[in-house]
């Protein structure tokens, strides 16, 4: 028996027969169809119902919740989003830019210690980050004490539950989304470009502009949209440091769920916005596709 | 070589180090106006480091660097009038030929009329003009090649630095880049450096050669002075092959000299080319061209030959040529002639036990002790 089983497994793994890909392959297959793929297709056909008293749901077909995203209702929503996610990917490329151009050209042994650094708030849970943003920007909070105590201003700043404190931490959280691809589309940069560049005679800045921001255009577009896509489905950085007017799509579907109870409208929002997100990582898909292909 | 004007380039006692090893051991070098001038060497020998000294990519820890007598030791790669052909062509992928041939002259503040001609007129030279709309990408290496020295070419710099351009390359393209290379360098009479480890490659195109190894140059020269007139073992083995026989100086008796080859063949060598002041322990380069291979039969050697006795240990064709390996008796390291065709034939199938190696004692070229490390 040992035997057979010995042989199953030099089969399974000689990476040869077309079957033993198809049973390597149907854990994960099984995962994503029960976990994701029935879940978005439950979620289309919600999307389709209507809403009947006390949030129960009526199996009748219509296209109704698809005509109210679309009512003028929700455009400040919608515009709002776009707004605080473009300001929030622009944001992560200024930060971004210079610092995975630092990593890239200055950071030499130290390298995998930034990049490490750069992670470690990606490890921790957004809910503890969120939190320290509350101590740190709240009215009796760090920033406050130190601000109010030194004596630079005379009452405390209200920065919490504003524009201002939704959009630094998003950008806080995506920051490193921008970061690597920028990174390693620096790094895929042969230094001789840079060489050939000074030998025409063209000075530090002259290469830069002419050469090495170009080249690294790739990054700026792959962390462009990295950061931006998921930026519209956040919610949890609204909620927490945010407040009624910096109400974004993310919350406004999380409230069809949790408190209308409109579930079959929150379905067509989610379906909308997942549509939007597709569309933008298509087109970076492609792009990718085309830089592999040059 | 002795310019009667100031040199274009002047290299002075270069040193480089990295990360402690030494990789430069004083280098000193002039090139001349118009010149073409190739450092050789294995890799790692230190040729690529000066070329980048020249170009301004590295700096040297000492020494200094002159350009038409204005020291640029310190100076930027982009202030100096020297532009470099690279080894991996580093076309700017984002830009089509024409404008990578103009990359320098945009940064001139030519007007596009003018910077139009120049880019033409160097495609031309290259004879690539047709394509001048393409990408880096849809060219084959040859044309990288030719578009990245139409681009090097395009400021007319009065010195052009060549990092191996053609190791890339295929023979047969490489042999026509070759000839292609010299021809553009004769009528712009721009000074080339040309840095290559394929030591046919600097014999066909160099005016001078400067054969590097481990951190200094071993010998400078016209190819055929070092072909001729190695120093060294390792110039005598490196440039061409060469068979390095031992030998030791017995006494000097009037205009010759008494020495004794392999410990065994005793003769007499007339005291010029540097035999005057040679004694103890020599070493004579041979080249296997110079040595025919026969059958041993006894015979005594005629005047002027030497002969080494042996036994035939191999022959390997090599079309054109035969090389035949002879071991000789009573030594570690094997004679190795090179016979043209018929000379094998007419050799026959009769060398199968003793043979011999015979040499005119002329073509013996005695080496200078190649240098201790400092």
């Amino acid at each position: 028996m040992p035997h057979k089983i010995k042989k199953f497994l030099a089969w399974l793994f000689s990476g040869k027969s077309e079957k033993a890909s198809h049973i390597l392959i149907l854990p994960a297959s099984f995962w994503l169809a029960f976990f994701l793929v029935v879940p978005i297709m439950l979620l289309l056909v919600l999307s389709l119902a209507q809403l009947g008293p006390y949030g129960t749901i009526i199996w009748h077909p219509t296209l109704e919740n698809f005509r109210r995203v679309f009512t003028p209702l929700y455009v400040p929503i919608v515009a709002r989003t776009v707004a605080y996610c473009g300001a929030t990917a622009v944001l992560c490329l200024l930060l971004g830019y210079p610092t995975a151009y630092f990593l890239s050209f200055y950071a030499g042994e130290w390298r995998d210690t930034f990049l490490i650094l750069l992670m470690i708030p990606f490890w921790t849970s957004a809910l503890v980050s969120i939190y320290s943003w509350i101590i740190i920007l709240g009215r009796d909070g760090l920033m406050n004490s130190v601000l109010v105590g030194s004596g630079a201003l005379g009452k405390p700043l209200d920065v919490l539950n504003t524009p201002f404190s939704v959009i630094l931490g998003l950008v806080y959280f995506y920051l490193p989304f921008m970061i690597l691809p920028l990174y390693s589309s620096l790094e895929k940069i042969p230094k001789q470009y840079i060489e050939a560049s000074y030998d025409l005679g063209a000075g530090a800045f002259q290469t830069f502009l002419k050469v090495t921001l170009p080249l690294s255009l790739p990054g700026v577009f792959a962390g462009f949209i990295l950061t931006f896509v998921p930026c519209l489905g956040d919610f949890l950085t609204a909620e927490f440091l945010g407040g009624p007017r910096t109400y974004l799509i993310g919350n406004l579907i999380e409230n069809q769920f949790l408190m209308a109870q409109d579930w079959p409208f929150g379905a067509a929002l989610t379906a909308v916005l997942l549509c939007a997100m597709l569309i933008g990582l298509y087109y970076y898909q492609k792009l990718e596709a085309a830089e592999l292909a040059a | 070589m002795i310019f009667p004007v100031e040199p274009l380039l002047d290299l002075q006692g270069l040193e480089k180090s990295f990360g402690g090893t030494r990789v430069l051991k004083g280098i000193s070098l002039s090139v001349g106006q118009g010149e073409f001038l190739t450092l050789l060497g294995p890799s790692g020998c230190g040729k690529t480091t000066t070329l980048r000294i020249i170009a301004g990519f590295e700096t040297a820890d000492q020494g200094r660097v002159f350009l038409s007598g204005k020291d640029i030791t310190q100076v930027p790669p982009y202030r100096r009038d020297i532009h470099t052909v690279f080894q991996h062509y580093a076309l700017f992928p984002h830009y089509n030929v024409f404008d990578n041939v103009a990359f320098g002259l945009r940064l001139r503040k030519m007007n596009e009329g003018e910077i139009r001609d120049r880019v033409l007129s160097s495609l031309d030279l290259v004879r690539l003009r047709e394509l001048e709309g393409r990408r880096p990408g849809q060219l084959s290496g040859g044309q990288m090649q030719r578009v990245a020295l139409a681009r090097a070419l395009a400021g007319r710099p009065p010195l052009l630095l060549l990092d191996e351009p053609l190791g890339a390359l295929d023979l047969k393209l490489r042999k026509e880049m070759q000839l292609e290379l010299k021809h553009i360098q004769r009528r712009l009479g721009i000074s080339f450096i040309y840095v290559t480890h394929d030591q046919e490659e600097a014999m066909t195109m160099s005016d001078r050669v400067a054969v590097f190894n481990a951190g200094r140059i071993e010998q400078l020269g016209a190819p055929q002075d070092i072909y001729e007139n190695p120093e060294t073992a390792f110039v005598a083995d490196f440039i061409g092959a060469a068979n390095i026989l031992s030998a030791e100086v017995l006494s000097s008796v009037g205009d010759f000299l008494k020495i004794k080859i392999e410990g065994s063949v005793e003769t007499e060598v007339p005291k010029q080319n540097g035999w005057g002041g040679a004694q103890g322990a020599v070493q004579l380069a041979l080249r296997p061209e110079r040595v025919v291979v026969s059958a041993d039969r006894g015979q005594a050697p005629e005047s002027g030959w030497l002969h080494i006795k042996g036994a035939l240990a191999e022959t390997v064709y090599l079309g054109n040529s035969r090389q035949v390996i002879l071991r000789a008796t009573g030594r570690e390291k094997n004679i190795v002639s090179s016979m043209s065709a018929e000379a094998f034939a007419s050799l026959g199938a009769e060398v199968s036990g003793a043979a011999l190696a015979k040499f005119r004692i002329k073509d013996l070229v005695l080496l200078k002790n190649p240098e201790k490390e400092a």
